[in-house]
């Protein structure tokens, strides 16, 4: 339980009139859910915009990515096909570039500044022939917005942000970690997405679990006095008071929370679905589910969902290729046999971005109107541009749904802006209006242009 | 109505001293002068009279001493006009009518009340609860850590081992081209420490590691988990690494830390230190460190709300809404706990087919050991079964069985569920007793022999029990209870005043203290006298220095013999000594209490007025013997301080920081003293070695030690166990050399055994009488 989390379920609380003797117990106790705080006040005049920013590695074939057109009028090609249905939707960022140098190799600095705009720190991983290289000096974009959103209690929500992963190797290094919480602070996403449902509904269930034994509490607690002196059961039936209050705050709280509509029920997933390589499809379908499960239900309003590292080898048997992606992005552009696969590759990729936005469009809003994908930003990105140059130039940002009153729907080009330029605008988006985010060598130019 | 229970009380406890069986005569010679005299302020019955005396008339001054004190100083008013023939008879009455010990036992007889488990004892009761499924290592007597060197890069192949030993602590620096050895890489190697720690105290520890390398630390859990430090990627060029983590005391937990060096470092350094609750941050000595025996315990992170300590001991005799709620959120946290690793507690393998039948068993097996005896086939149904209903998952089911016995009042409170007085509830009182804990196997199967309540049987068992780190566990806490040592946080001397008396050093005079304990208690003879007559002090070579002792600075604890000095063990101990004084002066009066509560076991009423000692400026030509004593003349004082001043003057000899002193301010130090015996003969002494002889050998101090060790062992009033208990234990003491080993064993077969049914003879029950 952190802080965040009580402080929610005071605010809850207040709104919602609990008595103040009640307060102990519940902060004792897990949790409501607490998407009921923004809907009792009823998310008066402002929308309530979420974030995703979705990670996959090694880069693209530049090729087969980009569109060639720039304005409004432009063509998907076969890396972006499946996103076709959402084409009036998506904003493609062809020429924003990550120019953070300094310590660790390209793959550390690609993940490792790629949100927070910052170079690494001096340290011990050592990769390729660069220098060694550290954590991240600097909090992440994500991190920053949620915190933003955590200031104020219009925004506030349980979690404030919920890091996803697919595949993310149980490693922690430089290049396992996307989103700082700051310097030094890197966050671990979470690839199993039964710890991920515990996260999200485990302490509902607890409390589920508490009533169903109150009663057998008390029977029991009725057969042990009866062995006992008089005087001593006294201080057992002094137990049992504190028992039954336990027992009366559970069912207001069961009240409020349907009354709220904080009860919701926990999502299912299929049973025993073995967290590896083979099962990445799966996997990847049961997280999408369970990151729109905790945007229903007002959880987060950010979220990151990051498959695999940056280097991240998965071999995707499933599209008939059993080479790890890491090694295939180094083969050269001559090699078409491989370029083709690499475009495999990022194309399964965007089938599970269709997906995702797919389900955003098809769910409408809740309590609002619209669609969640009106509401919603996804972004979509790489830490490199290309893999077998390692460049951090043209950084792939697929951008869907209209989260932020971003113009959609057009292929921009820009001339080798420095990607703060639109970390910053992400935040601009949100009404955080920062003048720097990460180097502010790179921010010298505002943000980035032409988005609104 | 009072009186009658009264009496059959004491019919049914007392066969020693008789107890004035006519006090209650209305016509007590002593009644008449008492009503005339004294109730005016001290009420009808010696209940005290708001705004005139307001405290009841209660205490425990010898009937010798109530009397030369009336005969002195009462009444207020006109001290000196209560004497001869009328102060002894009014004494008389006084003493026994209310004001003695065993007048107060008649007025507000103790029993023994059924208890909870105190905040330690739920605790300790968890960790071995989880331990009795996961069978830990046995402690490794040996100190210090295993340690290899691995000719590896940043890795840890048993091939490469190059170095493998112990090495007292973690502490190592190469630079400048040095290596471990020769047949080192320049560029890449890794290190390795692993063992256990064993931490002297409960709480929160604050683990640093020292390192400008890639590190690795484990405490409390082994590779499989998380480490608790992963420095493995260094960044930045911050050194330190810090974390908290709560550790139960004197059991020993896995710990493992990794180094590696990488191409481009220069430097392979590597400490590992800790701050121990209330105390400063220091390496982690080599005695609190084991190459082997290291094991994963569980350590509730639930915060609870703190035991009544009204009476000098933890106990559980009451509950609250908090407390409730406690037990609430830590039965999630183990159940959370099990449920997390249910397949290791309770080896079922879905490939098996019988997870179900597992479960169940093992949820059995978890009910019985956390009630501390069997179920019959009604509570396996009600605890167990009734929730593996079907549609339930299975995991579900365990946890709402392990939930309703977390909150089962039969794991909760010590003494419900079966008779009471039965073979497992002896098992569970002896256990409690001695470790604060659970019965092991041992118990619960002599308890199944229904063998527990042979005091032979018994006797053996509790010898055994003794050896356990458990209970030498338990001891340290009752002996810092008993000198104070958790009251000195805090202990701080005028700056620059001393230079040297720092925090760092606090921790080498607690260090030596402990040393001294452990030495006593874990000597077969455990001989309290030494307590007080030991003429030695160990120390460091930090130590030896600061007390002008001829040492290296860096020599290890040792015993230092001071035989030209007043020294009296512990009396006389330097962090006592610093302790019980102000930033800059002595405190003859805190030193004075200190003996007379702990020590002598003398209840003392707060001063009437709170009062600034002092300031030596006003008086800078007196001695602290002098304006202590000047500042304490008035007669409120006098009724307490009379007793206090004299035993405090005794360790004059030793400064605010414990150094010895033959002068202060160039007059010469007096510390006679003196003591006015229970038998109202007065035993003087002329330094703290007289007074610790006192103490060694006196009645008085055996008395207020055995009932102390008594309240702090079995967490009960010792007059519920009979009104003779008290001194049949003193005597036991005394006969027994002092040794406190036997002791607390007698205490605990005795108190175990109070109303336990012998098969052979059903002996009188006095549990059932004092009801």
């Amino acid at each position: 339980m952190n802080l965040s989390i009580r402080f929610n379920r005071r605010q809850f609380l207040k709104q919602t009139g609990i008595s103040a003797a009640a307060l102990p117990f519940l902060m004792g106790l897990p949790s409501l859910g607490l998407g009921a705080d923004s809907k009792a006040k009823g998310n008066k005049g402002k929308r309530k915009q979420r974030l995703i920013v979705m990670f996959s590695p090694n880069g693209v074939v530049p090729k087969t990515f980009w569109p060639d057109q720039e304005g409004a009028d432009f063509q998907l090609k076969e890396s972006l096909a499946p996103l076709e249905p959402f084409k009036k939707r998506m904003l493609s960022l062809h020429g924003v570039c990550n120019k953070i140098k300094g310590d660790g190799d390209g793959h550390m600095r690609g993940i490792g500044c790629l949100l927070t705009g910052i170079e690494l720190f001096p340290g011990n991983i050592q990769g390729g022939s660069d220098t060694p290289a550290g954590w991240s000096k600097g909090i992440s974009i994500d991190q920053e917005i949620a915190k933003f959103l955590q200031a104020d209690p219009a925004t506030r929500t349980r979690f404030g942000s919920l890091e996803f992963g697919v595949q993310v190797p149980e490693r922690a290094d430089t290049w396992t970690r996307m989103s700082y919480a700051g310097a030094n602070q890197p966050l671990a996403p979470i690839s199993d997405p039964y710890q991920m449902l515990n996260k999200l509904y485990g302490q509902r269930k607890d409390q589920e679990a508490l009533r169903s034994i109150l009663d057998d509490v008390h029977a029991d607690l009725k057969k042990v006095s009866s062995g006992i002196s008089a005087e001593d059961r006294r201080l057992l039936e002094q137990h049992a008071e504190f028992v039954r209050g336990t027992e009366k705050q559970l069912a207001q709280t069961a009240e409020l929370e349907a009354k709220t509509g904080a009860n919701r029920q926990a999502p299912t997933l299929p049973g025993g679905v073995r967290n590896d390589n083979e099962r990445m499809p799966q996997l990847s379908r049961m997280q999408i589910d369970l990151l729109m499960d905790s945007f229903q239900a007002d959880f987060a309003r950010v979220a990151t969902l990051q498959y695999t590292q940056s280097v991240g080898g998965a071999k995707m048997s499933w599209l008939g290729i059993n080479e790890g992606h890491h090694h295939l992005s180094h083969e050269p552009d001559e090699k078409q046999d491989v370029q083709d696969q690499l475009t495999k590759i990022n194309k399964w990729y965007a089938e599970e971005l269709a997906y995702l936005v797919k389900r955003l469009n098809d769910t409408p809003e809740p309590g609002g109107t619209g669609s969640m994908l009106d509401n919603t930003l996804v972004i979509w990105t790489n830490e490199l541009g290309k893999g077998n140059s390692h460049t951090r130039d043209d950084i792939p940002f697929i951008c869907l749904g209209g989260g932020l009153d971003w113009k959609m729907g057009r292929s921009l080009k820009y001339k080798k802006v420095p990607h703060n330029r639109l970390l910053m605008a992400m935040a601009h988006g949100f009404g955080h209006r920062i003048d720097k985010f990460g180097n502010p060598e790179m921010c010298k130019d505002g943000v980035l242009n032409d988005l609104v | 109505m009072r009186s009658t229970t009264a009496l059959l009380l004491l019919t049914a406890l007392t066969a020693g001293p008789s107890i004035g069986t006519s006090v209650y005569a209305a016509d007590h010679p002593g009644r008449k002068i008492y009503v005339d005299k004294c109730a005016n302020c001290h009420g009808k019955n010696g209940e005290g009279v708001r705004n005139e005396y307001a405290d009841p008339l209660v205490g425990d001054r010898s009937l010798a001493s109530l009397i030369r004190y009336i005969e002195k100083q009462m009444p207020e008013d006109k001290p000196g006009t209560c004497i001869g023939e009328e102060a002894k008879q009014v004494s008389a009455y006084i003493y026994d009518a209310f004001y003695s010990p065993e007048a107060q036992l008649r007025s507000n007889p103790p029993r023994i009340e059924l208890t909870r488990l105190t905040v330690n004892q739920y605790r300790t009761t968890i960790a071995d609860l989880i331990a009795s499924f996961t069978n830990p290592a046995k402690p490794d007597g040996a100190r210090g850590l295993k340690a290899e060197y691995f000719n590896d890069k940043r890795g840890f192949n048993d091939k490469k081992r190059e170095i493998d030993r112990i090495e007292p602590t973690v502490q190592v620096r190469f630079a400048d081209g040095k290596k471990p050895g020769d047949q080192f890489d320049k560029e890449e190697y890794a290190i390795r420490w692993s063992g256990a720690l064993i931490p002297p105290v409960t709480g929160d520890y604050d683990i640093i590691v020292e390192t400008t390398n890639g590190m690795r630390l484990w405490v409390n859990g082994n590779e499989w988990n998380k480490p608790l430090i992963d420095g493995w990627v260094r960044s930045g060029t911050d050194p330190r690494q810090t974390t908290t983590v709560r550790l139960l005391a004197g059991r020993s937990y896995y710990l493992k830390l990794e180094i590696a060096k990488e191409k481009k470092e220069t430097v392979v350094a590597a400490t590992l230190k800790w701050k121990p609750p209330h105390q400063a941050e220091t390496l982690i000595p080599e005695r609190h460190l084991s190459p082997g025996g290291g094991s994963t315990w569980m350590v509730l992170n639930t915060p609870f709300p703190p035991d009544d300590n009204s009476l000098g001991y933890e106990r559980g005799a009451s509950v609250s809404k908090a407390w409730d709620e406690a037990t609430t959120q830590a039965a999630f946290e183990v159940t959370g706990y099990i449920t997390a690793r249910l397949q290791r507690f309770t080896n079922a393998k879905p490939e098996d087919g019988d997870v179900k039948a597992k479960y169940i068993a093992f949820c059995r097996r978890f009910a019985e050991r956390a009630f501390r005896r069997p179920l019959d086939d009604e509570q396996a149904k009600f605890f167990i079964e009734n929730h593996f209903a079907d549609g339930v998952a299975l995991d579900e089911s365990v946890k709402k069985s392990l939930l309703l016995v977390l909150k089962s009042p039969r794991f909760l409170y010590l003494g419900v569920g079966g008779t009471g007085n039965d073979s497992y509830a002896l098992a569970a009182r002896v256990s409690y007793a001695l470790w604060d804990s659970l019965p092991d196997q041992r118990l619960i199967d002599l308890a199944k022999k229904n063998d527990l309540n042979k005091r032979e049987v018994l006797s053996k068992e509790v010898e055994r029990m003794i050896d356990d780190p458990r209970t030498a566990t338990k001891l340290r806490t009752y002996f810092h209870r008993w000198l104070k040592v958790d009251d000195l946080h805090g202990l701080h001397k005028e700056d620059g005043k001393f230079p040297g008396f720092d925090d760092s050093f606090i921790v080498d005079l607690r260090a030596s203290l402990d040393l001294t304990i452990t030495e006593i208690i874990s000597d077969p003879a455990a001989d309290y006298r030494r307590f007080f007559t030991d003429k030695s002090v160990w120390m460091n070579g930090r130590m030896a220095k600061f007390y002008g002792v001829d040492k290296p600075a860096d020599a290890p604890f040792e015993k230092i013999t001071f035989d030209q000095q007043p020294r009296a063990g512990v009396l006389t101990h330097p962090l006592l000594m610093a302790g019980f004084a102000y930033s800059n002066l002595t405190s003859p009066i805190h030193r004075g209490v200190f003996v007379s509560r702990n020590l002598l076991g003398r209840r003392l009423r707060s001063p009437p007025d709170s009062i600034t000692p002092e300031s030596p400026h006003l008086s800078p030509k007196l001695t602290t013997r002098e304006r202590v004593t000047k500042q304490t003349r008035p007669v409120t004082c006098q009724s307490c301080h009379d007793m206090i001043n004299p035993l405090g003057f005794a360790m004059e000899h030793f400064d605010t920081v414990g150094r010895y002193r033959s002068d202060e301010g160039g007059k010469p130090v007096d510390a006679s003293g003196a003591y006015m015996r229970a038998d109202a003969e007065l035993a003087k002494f002329t330094t703290a070695s007289d007074l610790g002889n006192f103490l060694a050998d006196g009645r008085e101090a055996h008395s207020a030690f055995v009932e102390r060790l008594f309240k702090d062992t079995i967490k009960q009033p010792i007059m519920a166990y009979g009104a003779n208990e008290k001194e049949r234990l003193r005597q036991f003491f005394s006969d027994n050399g002092c040794n406190i080993r036997k002791l607390l064993g007698e205490i605990v077969v005795s108190a175990t055994l109070t109303d336990a049914v012998d098969p052979a003879k059903k002996s009188p029950d006095v549990k059932a009488a004092a009801k």
